[in-house]
């Protein structure tokens, strides 16, 4: 039986398991541990302990359920590829990693997972062997690197308390100084890997990678890491905290949502719709909703997933471009990935009644009841807009209008086995968010707020879909708006230049002092004291001896005569 | 934010434009509760007891005046898990509840701002009289 076909069934099985195992643990309120002895040196044991929760269980049946269906997708998409064995083995070592990050409730097994994910990541992204490729895994490794050192710290600082274990420690020792650094430094981890700003330009990078791991890693595992650690760890973050991680996710959810309006790679696009959800989770995150933060997680992992497989579908069918200005009118070849697409899309901009509705509406309402600042208010409400905006953008280029591509084409659904992985994950898309809505909540939100406020997300909405129409609208003798404000829309396509900041703006003067030291040190004077100098001072003090050598009979009859002289003289 | 929109002359701004007579969300009542109520209030009664919450395991923030309906809505999708979509009704009793009280809490915050517009004003016209 081929690779795919294998892990796809043994991921479906263990995630209807870990469903069913979520449902139980919810009803009966259960959390289990379950501790077991690694080591025992003399008296110092090491203990190894596991977390299993609702949480735990329902994320991890996500993952498993979206991995299942990628690695099916995947066979066909990745079928003209000799190593098929390989990136099989790349992805589901990867999913075990995000595995063993969901249930530790240990910094030390969170890093090594978090360190599974980042290694296998950059493997995963440097899958295709070209020059884009490993600049894109070398940013994504290094940038993700900040966050692992900075877990490092975390674990160093955390031997103040004895133990790696944090869950014990969240609540007690809330306000401690030595928990406050603990908690900087795991915001610091989590900014990493979900991308946040001043960390975001590895996430658009990283879609050098193969498009299936695109929809694993960016919908519910490499990215929610971040999220999902600060779920766990919400509990100690003090009020500074909060507010720090609000300000940075809704930097993060405007710029990344202005982005991906003046995009024009596809998968770009919805990297850059990711980097807006995850925004938008650590928004409501730093509110101190984290069980919201955790439902939106899992809605946006469905949809996304869904997304990304659809994107791929149409690279696959239109001979792997990416450029969405070549597409065009590509709902009359595909029409079932069209479906797909748009189902996602409107999921994702929070259409009712769609998984993303529930999620996503329910944040926009607890945001509205809450007490903020206007800023905050605005630029939530203008990303939400954002969100439609790009998504409607998107469908224009792609699938209405004229067909843009080569006159020569086989653009048609022919798929089959991509067909089937998506169509696994369409039925959750649509129905699992009032699902889990009624399942994940025992209590209620309920919520209050004038009929204004109530309706303004669907206003957003609509605003959204008429700008992203009027900013994407071309045709002949018609001024583009985005055209026509070219600089402005080539800033803010390029995330308001951050991939330069982070990569030339920071190593700019670095790599001309290194040049500097490089020709002056290095080239310089250790050579001239170093190697070089005391090679000449030991060839011209061997040549020395060697005259000394060459003449010693000279020598010795020279001093004989000398010695003579002086005894005849005496 | 929830209060900055809405009807605007009595909305959040007024914590910027009329900060001396407007409450602000966290603060607590400043007035005499038995203000102006010469025959008393009528004390509101808590009809879940603290055993009940207790061995329902209700968290602290949710053992409020509304919790007996909660109580009634968790043990429902207890009964019928995992179709907790038929205890909508308990669900739709107990947000209405909590409505109620969301209303009565806002009362309150109105008496509030209306008792320090009258004192302001009182003081205003001492003031002129002075």
């Amino acid at each position: 039986m081929h690779i795919c076909l294998i892990f796809s069934g043994l991921f479906l099985f263990w995630s209807t398991v870990f469903f069913l195992f979520s449902i139980y643990f919810i009803v009966e309120g259960l959390t289990w541990f379950l501790e077991f002895n690694l080591l025992m040196i003399n008296s110092s044991s090491i203990v190894m302990t596991l977390l299993f929760d609702w949480m735990t269980f329902l994320f991890m049946s996500f993952v498993l359920f979206i991995s299942s269906m990628v690695i099916f997708y995947s066979r066909e998409y990745m079928a003209s590829d000799i190593f098929i064995n390989r990136f099989i083995m790349l992805v589901v070592m990867f999913v075990f990693s995000m595995m063993f990050l969901i249930v530790s409730p240990n910094l030390i097994s969170i890093l090594l997972g978090w360190d599974g994910l980042g290694l296998v990541s950059y493997c995963l992204v440097i899958y295709y062997q070209n020059v884009k490729s490993f600049n894109a895994g070398m940013l994504t490794a290094l940038s993700n690197r900040i966050g692992d050192v900075a877990l490092l710290m975390a674990i160093a600082w955390m031997v103040n308390y004895g133990s790696w274990n944090y869950v014990f420690y969240l609540f007690q020792l809330k306000g401690d100084s030595y928990m406050n650094v603990i908690s900087y430094l795991v915001v610091l981890a989590a900014l990493t890997k979900s991308a946040q700003i001043p960390f975001s330009s590895w996430l658009p990078a990283a879609m050098a990678a193969p498009t299936p791991v695109s929809s694993l890693v960016h919908s519910s595992t490499l990215v929610t890491a971040g999220v999902y650690l600060l779920i766990r760890f919400n509990f100690c973050f003090n009020e500074w905290l909060m507010y720090f991680l609000l300000f940075i996710s809704s930097m993060t959810m405007f710029m990344s949502g202005l982005g991906a309006s003046f995009e024009f790679d596809l998968k770009k696009i919805i990297a850059l719709s990711t980097l807006s959800q995850l925004g938008l989770m650590m928004m409501i995150l730093s509110l101190g909703s984290y069980e919201l933060a955790f439902f939106h997680l899992l809605t946006h992992a469905l949809f996304k997933a869904l997304l990304f497989m659809c994107a791929g579908n149409i690279i696959h069918s239109v001979g792997d471009f990416q450029d969405i200005r070549y597409m065009g009118g590509l709902v009359k070849f595909l029409p079932l990935t069209c479906v797909y697409f748009n189902i996602s899309n409107l999921s994702l901009c929070g259409l009712p009644f769609l998984s993303g509705f529930y999620s996503k509406d329910l944040v926009a309402e607890i945001m509205s009841m809450g007490y903020l600042s206007f800023y905050i208010y605005l630029i939530f409400y203008v990303s939400i807009g954002l969100t439609v905006c790009y998504s409607f953008r998107l469908v224009y280029y792609s699938f209405v209008g004229s067909f843009n591509f080569l006159s020569l084409n086989s653009v048609y659904e022919g798929s089959v086995m991509m067909i089937k992985g998506m169509g696994g994950l369409i039925f959750l898309v649509i129905f699992m968010g009032s699902s889990l809505s009624w399942i994940i909540f025992p209590y209620p939100y309920v919520i209050i707020l004038p009929l204004f406020m109530k309706i303004l997300t669907l206003l957003m909405v609509i605003l959204g879909a008429w700008i992203g129409y009027e900013l994407s609208k071309f045709f002949i003798s018609y001024d583009s708006l985005s055209l026509k404000n070219y600089s402005l829309s080539w800033f803010l396509s390029n995330m308001w230049n951050m991939p330069v900041i982070s990569t030339l703006g920071i190593n700019y003067y670095p790599i001309i002092g290194g040049s500097f030291l490089y020709k002056s040190l290095d080239q310089g004077w250790s050579e001239v004291l170093g190697s070089q100098g005391i090679y000449s001072v030991i060839v011209s003090g061997s040549k020395i001896s060697q005259i000394f050598m060459n003449n010693s009979i000279k020598i010795f009859f020279v001093l004989m005569i000398v010695w003579l002289m002086i005894i005849f003289m005496i | 934010m929830g209060a900055a929109f809405g009807y605007f002359p009595e909305s959040g701004f007024n914590l910027y434009f009329h900060p001396e007579v407007t409450p602000g969300p966290n603060e607590k009542p400043t007035f005499d509760p038995l203000l102006g109520f010469e025959n008393g209030r009528k004390e509101r009664v808590m009809i879940a007891t603290e055993e009940e919450m207790r061995s329902a395991k209700i968290p602290l923030e949710h053992r409020d005046y509304c919790a007996h309906h909660l109580l009634k809505y968790l043990s429902c999708r207890k009964d019928n898990w995992p179709w907790a979509v038929n205890c909508e009704h308990e669900k739709h009793v107990y947000s209405h509840c909590k409505y109620e009280d969301y209303v009565i809490r806002m009362k309150e915050y109105e008496r509030e701002r209306r008792l320090r517009v009258r004192e302001y004003n009182k003081k205003q016209h001492e003031i002129a009289a002075a």
